[in-house]
């Protein structure tokens, strides 16, 4: 580890608090301070052949497939984490990697504003949650965070850094590396600091609530509701103790979301009620013997993918629905996973598997995506010597 | 080749096409591009070839001529292009310099032009020649010849025979026709070459209604054809010769305004710049302004209305044909789709350019056989015969009708409603 | 042309077979309005122009190209401001004008199925009845392509609030270099890996060629309100904007018209009323529900009133409202009867630097004594000065390159990008390192040779050639600056 040590500094080359991750020896944890220092790490971990994985908060360090190298180390950005840079007036946000997202939340309310990182993951980064450009209860299929994601700085294998996008709203200088990086765990490039869309924060936020005794019913309300003519910023289906709740979330200006309001009726919730839905995406359990799997499909398709779970893996399955977005998270018992897969190929679904149980063999990105062969030739042009998680990313790449 | 590379002559308008920066807004309004694709078919690509020849960058002959002509000259692309580039006046400069060296066949230029010049710009000829149609197709021989397939044998002659319209009897007005009731004022009225000859029924009903509103109607004796179609094949001398003699047919004052009821008529005579400009008004915009009495007649019709690309784009009159419809009691004005777009008559495009021609008449009739409105109504001698061709053919249950037609039918049924 | 070589002739020839092809055109007329899109002041000539019917056509012109070593080049209606369609000279200029089906309409999940020759507001209208529309609305909507919008990731005025046209892309069948087909993103959004949807749009055809996109469609607001604000100076107006932003307030669209524009726009035919003793105008649109608009339309006309505007007022029909964006839309073309030659430049700054930005460019202009009209999408922070000019006056040429060079410096002394929606091309090629050093174009060169290594897919766009091998690098293929 002499060499990250000589970047970093001996005292932030530290011992790992597991001996192995995904099979594979980690070697050590190494926290560089910079993001030149991230580079430089990564110049030396090409130049010495130790590959590394790049980690903030870990909330999501656990997403992907297990490295196929034998040794490795992890990178904790968490050092950067100076005060992000706040410009409400430009509509914009900077922050370093290891700026952790509630943080950021916070002081952009500060000054009335908000980002749309979702900060739903405990300890969760900002260059992390870019990364893994996870789901969250405000998904839909037109509201994602890439789409507010302006500008980017990367360490890359070559041990430079480089930018990406800028520091304005509208940008189109050049090929969009912003989306090549954003949701690519850590393969091609790390994440040293992110500029972020600020938005002015709603004038009034009302969750509301309708209990319904089984999931078609609450369904069909879901369809109804997403049918009405409102500005919706999330709606979901939770299990309760007996029966499924339809949770929604109406944000904007205070007229508006009384108004709204008014169109579909349901019951006064908390933003508690709003958290939970958050929680069961950000903070699931593992279950033994289980696999933790997101199902995807276009939101028309979403009954068809809660009836298919509750088919293979039982009624109690399904931990959260997200209609709008066509996405589906449940607890799927490993001996029911084949059958998910061949059912998700067949009906051209999408599928993640956030945990897999010990021992399983599956592709945790599920089938196949067409444009396969291009993300290796990318990988290749980027990282031709595999130090960037290598093996993690889909297809193994 | 050689002279074309001689020199720009003074008949392309070079300054006038450095207006057209390129941004390619007027694609989509035009027809020939619709239907081809090509940039070379399309405004900006015409432009864009008379610009090339005036540089000297490219030949006149072979394809620039071929576009040229394949133009329809609807200058549909004028009210979409917001530099506003003189399309129709770039077009008639190209084409008379095509003319002017020789670049189109020549037995069919000195064709058109003598045809032009001594059928259509004469009087008396024109007559003559209409008169011969008229008991053809009174005395049966259309008929037989159409159900012999004699026609068959020649066909410009078929193509010709199809588009013929049912000729009424011809529209021979006094030279002053006095207003009915009130006296509101005094037209003039442009009565045209091919109107009274071919539409003589439209030409009484303009005069009727005119009077009908309390204007009082006079009809130059001496006057002749606008010259439109001449200039629109380039022939721009013999244009300015049919000009002259309606400057002095037409009295200079006292009077309202110059009535025309043949779309590409009054946008011709409008745009010449001379002394009868001023005063010409097409009969919708006339009525629409001056205001009419509403018809009490009622005409229980459902009513397409297709804009006459001269009348549109020519003269940005889209409200007022259509204005005046609705105030007859009983008609249903539905929505033609691509009303706005070009049905291939454009002057004598649809003897010149056939088969572009009839692509744009399908597409019209096809329009027409999804909306299915009882009449069809547009404001231009040339539509009016190429719409119908189309119906005919089509065996569609429309009639097709000028505007004014129908105003007069309307008024006409007051008189039923008085008894 | 007149003699060309065998294999041309060969390639022609094998074009021509290609059963789902409507049409080749190898003649000097024929090709010679293709030498420039609508970036007019760089040209080239292709070898022919093809129109492909199909995706699979599309794959074997590919090949055709592949096997003879000829590039091609995509185009659509040839609309684009940076020469993203300018064939390099001798390529084969794939036409998408006649691949323009709607496939399929999705009402539940609201998404359209469109071939990339579909024009941007036709698909709008045709989902009209349905409540819906295609968000994304660059000037040129009217003519434009939906596969230009996806290579140029276009913007237009309501950027401001819907985004530019990747958002709206879930999912594009694409034919790449080595003539395989793929699709890339995912109708439903959730696609694995990495995003090569979200790399394609608004790589300026240089990674592939779009045979059929899935985009969204948005349900129209129910209440639309657009305000007309005139200012008697250009930077009270551009303060207004800052005003109306930091209200909390987010237009649909906030653009900003100065006095020459108005000039020209109100002499054509997309004349709309705007107010011609006003230095500058805003166009302010508001959208949501009736009771949200009618409070935003209060809070923008206060805050215009605060920054001295002269007038304010909103349009009272769905006619006017129509004819004030015309007007808007028109106004690039419109300054095309100022001069003969207009040069739109297209640059971002952060939104608010905009007064002393304009100022400054205003300046440079008049120094120069350049006559200079700005359009503005404020709200974005996206600036398009338009120089207008004669390139037959050689001098007059000279000072406007310069002048393109001086707005892009001050713009990016200002924080600013190159480009905010019209993109880089040929246009702004060789200025993408007065942003971007080595170390962050070595990246797009990556991605460009994973997708293109041979280099056949619209070469010499976008990317400048690397500083040390300019002289043998392939890339570095010229175009006919006749002008410049």
């Amino acid at each position: 580890m002499q060499p990250f040590a000589a970047i970093v500094g001996t005292e932030y080359v530290q011992p790992p608090s597991a001996p192995t991750f995904g099979g594979a020896k980690l070697e050590a944890v190494v926290r560089p301070g910079s993001p030149e220092e991230v580079a430089a790490c990564l110049g030396a971990a090409r130049s010495e052949g130790i590959p590394v994985i790049a980690t903030g908060g870990g909330s999501k360090l656990h997403w992907g497939n297990p490295p196929d190298v034998s040794a490795l180390a992890l990178l904790d950005l968490g050092r950067l984490n100076a005060a992000p840079e706040l410009q409400p007036e430009e509509g914009i946000a900077t922050a370093e990697a290891g700026v952790r997202v509630d943080a950021l939340a916070r002081a952009a309310a500060e000054r009335g504003s908000c980002t749309s990182l979702a900060d739903i993951f405990p300890q969760a980064t900002v260059g992390g949650t870019i990364a893994a450009d996870p789901p969250s209860p405000t998904h839909s299929v037109e509201r994602r965070a890439r789409n507010d994601l302006l500008g980017l700085e990367v360490a890359l294998p070559t041990g430079e850094l480089t930018r990406a996008g800028g520091k304005v709203v509208k940008n189109v200088t050049g090929f969009d590396l912003v989306r090549l990086y954003c949701g690519s765990l850590g393969t091609l490039g790390v994440i040293t600091s992110a500029t972020l869309r600020l938005r002015s924060l709603p004038g009034a936020r009302r969750v509301l609530r309708r209990d319904f005794d089984e999931l078609g019913a609450a369904l069909s309300a879901a369809t109804e509701l997403m049918q009405t003519p409102l500005e919706l910023a999330g709606v979901a289906l939770e299990p309760g103790s007996e029966g499924w709740g339809l949770v929604w979330l109406l944000e904007g200006g205070e007229t508006s979301v009384a108004e709204f309001a008014g169109r579909f009726a349901g019951d006064p919730a908390s933003d508690e009620d709003w958290r939970a839905v958050g929680r069961e995406i950000g903070e699931s359990e593992r279950v033994n013997g289980h696999a933790r799997v997101r199902l995807g499909a276009r939101p028309s398709d979403t009954r068809s993918l809660c009836q298919q779970l509750q088919r293979l893996a039982g009624d109690r399955s399904l931990r959260v629905v997200l209609p709008r977005a066509g996405l589906a998270f449940a607890d799927v018992p490993a001996e029911a996973l084949p059958e998910l897969w061949r059912e998700t190929e067949s009906r051209g679904w999408s599928l993640f598997l956030e945990h897999l149980p010990v021992g399983l063999e599956y592709d945790v990105f599920g089938p196949e995506p067409a444009g396969l062969p291009v993300m290796r030739a990318l990988k290749h042009r980027f990282d031709p010597d595999r130090v960037l998680a290598p093996g993690r990313y889909v297809g193994r790449i | 080749m050689s002279d074309a590379t001689a020199g720009a002559s003074g008949l392309i308008d070079y300054e006038a096409t450095l207006d057209c920066v390129h941004c390619g807004l007027c694609l989509p309004s035009c027809p020939t591009y619709q239907e081809t694709g090509r940039e070379s078919s399309s405004p900006r690509g015409r432009i864009y070839l008379m610009r090339g020849v005036a540089e000297q960058r490219l030949p006149l002959e072979g394809l620039v001529a071929e576009e040229m002509q394949l133009c329809l000259g609807c200058r549909a692309c004028e009210s979409a292009c917001p530099a506003g580039v003189r399309y129709g006046h770039l077009l008639e400069g190209a084409r008379a310099e095509i003319d002017a060296r020789g670049a189109r066949g020549r037995l069919r230029r000195l064709s058109e032009r003598f045809l032009l010049r001594n059928l259509v710009g004469r009087r008396g000829s024109l007559r003559g020649f209409v008169a011969g149609l008229r008991l053809y197709q009174r005395s049966r021989l259309q008929a037989f010849m159409r159900k012999s397939r004699l026609l068959w044998l020649l066909p410009p002659l078929a193509r010709a025979d199809a588009l013929l319209p049912r000729i009424s009897s011809p529209h021979r007005p006094p030279a002053v026709v006095p207003a009915l009731g009130r006296r509101r004022g005094r037209v003039a009225f442009f009565s045209g070459c091919l109107m009274p000859e071919l539409f003589g029924a439209t030409n009484a009903a303009t005069v009727e209604v005119l009077v009908r509103n309390g204007f009082e109607v006079v009809v130059p004796e001496k006057q002749g054809c606008c010259g439109a179609l001449q200039a629109h094949c380039g022939d721009l001398r013999g244009a300015e010769r049919l000009r002259e003699r309606n400057r002095l047919a037409f009295p200079s004052e006292g009077i309202d305004a110059i009535v025309v009821n043949s779309a590409g008529c009054s946008a011709s005579l409008k745009e010449c710049g001379d002394s009868l400009s001023g005063a010409v008004r097409d009969i919708a915009e006339f009525l629409a302004d001056v205001g009419i009495e509403p018809p009490r007649g009622r005409l229980e019709l459902r009513v397409a209305y297709d804009d006459p690309c001269h009348l549109l784009h020519g003269q940005r009159i889209a409200d007022a044909p259509r204005a005046l419809m609705r105030q007859i009691p009983g008609v249903e004005l539905v929505d033609l789709p691509g009303h706005s777009d070009c049905c291939g008559a454009a002057g004598i495009y649809n003897l010149t350019q056939r088969r572009m021609a009839s692509r744009l008449q399908d597409r019209k009739i096809e329009a027409l056989r999804r909306t299915r409105p009882d009449v069809l109504a547009t404001g231009n001698p040339g539509c009016l015969m190429q719409i119908a061709a189309g119906v005919r053919r089509a065996r569609l249950p429309v009639e097709v009708l000028h505007p004014i037609d129908l105003l007069a039918r309307a008024y006409a049924k007051e008189s039923q409603l008085d008894f | 042309m007149a003699e060309q070589l065998p294999r041309a002739v060969e390639l022609v020839r094998r074009l021509r077979s290609i059963r789902e092809v409507a049409e080749v055109l190898d003649g000097e007329g024929e090709l010679f309005p293709y030498e420039a899109d609508a970036f007019t002041l760089l040209r080239g000539r292709a070898l022919a122009v093809v129109f492909p019917l199909s995706a699979r056509a599309v794959q074997e012109i590919v090949l055709a190209c592949n096997a003879a070593g000829t590039s091609y080049v995509a185009r659509g209606a040839g609309t684009g401001l940076s020469g993203g369609a300018t064939p390099v000279d001798g390529c084969v200029l794939i036409e998408f004008s006649r691949m323009n089906r709607v496939l399929e309409i999705d009402v539940t999940n609201r998404t359209a199925v469109v071939e990339p020759g579909v024009i941007n507001a036709d698909l709008s209208e045709m989902v009209a009845p349905l409540g819906l529309h295609y968000a994304p609305d660059p000037s040129s909507q009217s003519a434009c392509t939906i596969g230009g919008n996806i290579a140029e990731n276009s913007g237009g005025p309501h950027t401001l609030k819907y985004g530019t046209t990747s958002p709206h892309v879930l999912e594009i069948e694409v034919v790449l270099p080595d003539a395989t087909l793929v699709k890339l993103g995912r109708r439903d959004g959730h696609c694995a890996g990495y995003d090569l949807r979200g790399l394609f749009v608004g790589s300026e055809g240089t990674l592939g060629l779009v045979t059929c996109a899935t985009v969204r469609l948005v349900p129209d607001p129910e209440t639309v309100c657009t305000l007309l604000a005139s200012f008697s100076s250009l930077v009270g107006a551009c303060e207004a904007v800052a005003g109306i932003i930091a209200s909390g307030v987010l237009p649909a669209a906030l653009e900003l018209l100065d006095d020459r524009t108005i000039e020209a726009v109100e002499a054509s035919v997309y004349a709309a009323g705007y107010p011609r003793d006003a230095r500058a105008v805003l166009l302010i649109e508001l959208d949501g529900a009736a009771q949200g608009v009618a409070e935003e339309r209060e809070c923008v006309e206060r805050v215009c009133r605060e920054r001295q505007a002269i007038d304010v007022r909103a349009a009272v029909d769905e006619a006017e409202r129509a004819a004030l964006w015309r007007g808007r839309k028109g106004a690039f073309g419109a300054m095309g009867r100022l001069a003969p030659d207009l040069y739109v430049h297209d640059a971002v700054v952060p939104r608010t630097r905009l007064p002393e930005v304009v100022a400054e460019i205003n300046e440079a202009a008049a120094r120069r004594g350049l006559r200079l009209a700005n359009i503005l999408h404020a709200g974005d922070g996206n600036l398009h000065p338009n120089i207008s000019f004669d390139r037959r006056d050689a001098n007059q040429l000279q000072r406007v390159r310069e002048m393109g060079e001086e707005i892009l410096r001050i713009c990016i002394e200002a924080g600013g990008v190159l480009s905010g929606e019209h993109g880089i091309g040929i246009e702004k090629r060789d200025y993408m390192r007065m942003l971007f050093d080595e170390c962050d174009l070595e990246p797009m060169r990556w991605v460009h040779d994973a997708f293109d290594p041979e280099d056949r897919c619209n070469p010499g766009k976008l990317i400048p050639t690397p500083r040390a091998c300019a002289e043998s690098n392939p890339r570095h293929r010229g175009y006919a600056k006749v002008e410049f």
